[in-house]
């Protein structure tokens, strides 16, 4: 089966879908995504919802824009994707683009956490957290705990 | 939205496997304990509100600012 995603047409593997039981925030409905690689040397990741082609995220690996970054992730959390050590997961953001690209943020307070390995994904809330949920990506004042 | 009156130590079940006790009550604050099932997930509204709308922003995004995005990142990393 093909879909017509933002990066253009799309052969979609079964083997390769990761699965969200809970979906994201605000799209409960939509569990079943596609994670692509971005363009080679970019930290740029995209989550394409195959159930909605229109349905599309773009992330990063937090590590490349917010040195810093460290999160804890609670064991049933952990669970829920059938992982017991956070060492084992896949951590990434998604990031907001605005009409000015150089506005894009980077939600660092809503993390998707993947278990590579059993497809299998999660988006958590970190809560108390430093972290807001539009960190800008290019601004020099990369404010900690921008809201 | 149904309003039930509860003091300290009392509770209300949601369905079968969700209890929401009033644990105490401190001038303007109420300790809520909550007993759900594992896979339930709980957040505190406003926060939740906060994620599920930065989702509905972060979803809000065409093709063509892809490029420029890989652009921007490849620009600023100059």
């Amino acid at each position: 089966m093909k879909i017509n995603s933002p990066l253009g047409e799309i052969e979609i593997d079964d083997q390769k879908v990761i699965t969200f039981p809970n979906g994201l925030i605000g799209f409960s409905d939509h569990k079943r995504y596609l994670l692509l690689e971005g363009e080679e040397g970019t930290p740029f990741w995209y989550l394409q919802s195959v159930e909605n082609e229109a349905l599309f995220f773009v992330l990063i690996d937090p590590n490349q824009f917010f040195n810093d970054y460290q999160i804890d992730i609670h064991k049933n959390e952990l669970a829920s994707i059938d992982l017991e050590d956070s060492s084992s997961a896949v951590v990434l953001t998604l990031v907001t683009v605005p009409d000015d690209i150089n506005k894009a943020t980077a939600n660092l307070k809503g993390p998707l956490i993947i278990n590579p390995d059993r497809r299998l994904g999660k988006q958590i809330v970190l809560h108390p957290s430093p972290y807001g949920t539009k960190h800008p990506l290019f601004s020099e004042t990369k404010t900690r705990g921008a809201v | 939205m149904l309003v039930l009156t509860r003091k300290a130590n009392e509770s209300i079940m949601l369905g079968d496997d969700i209890e929401l006790t009033v644990v105490a009550i401190e001038g303007d604050r109420v300790k809520v304990g909550i007993k759900a099932p594992k896979d339930v997930e709980i957040y505190r509204s406003e926060v939740y509100q906060k994620i599920q709308k930065e989702n509905l922003e972060a979803s809000k995004v065409s093709g063509n600012m892809l490029g420029k995005l890989t652009e921007a990142f490849k620009n600023n990393k100059e």
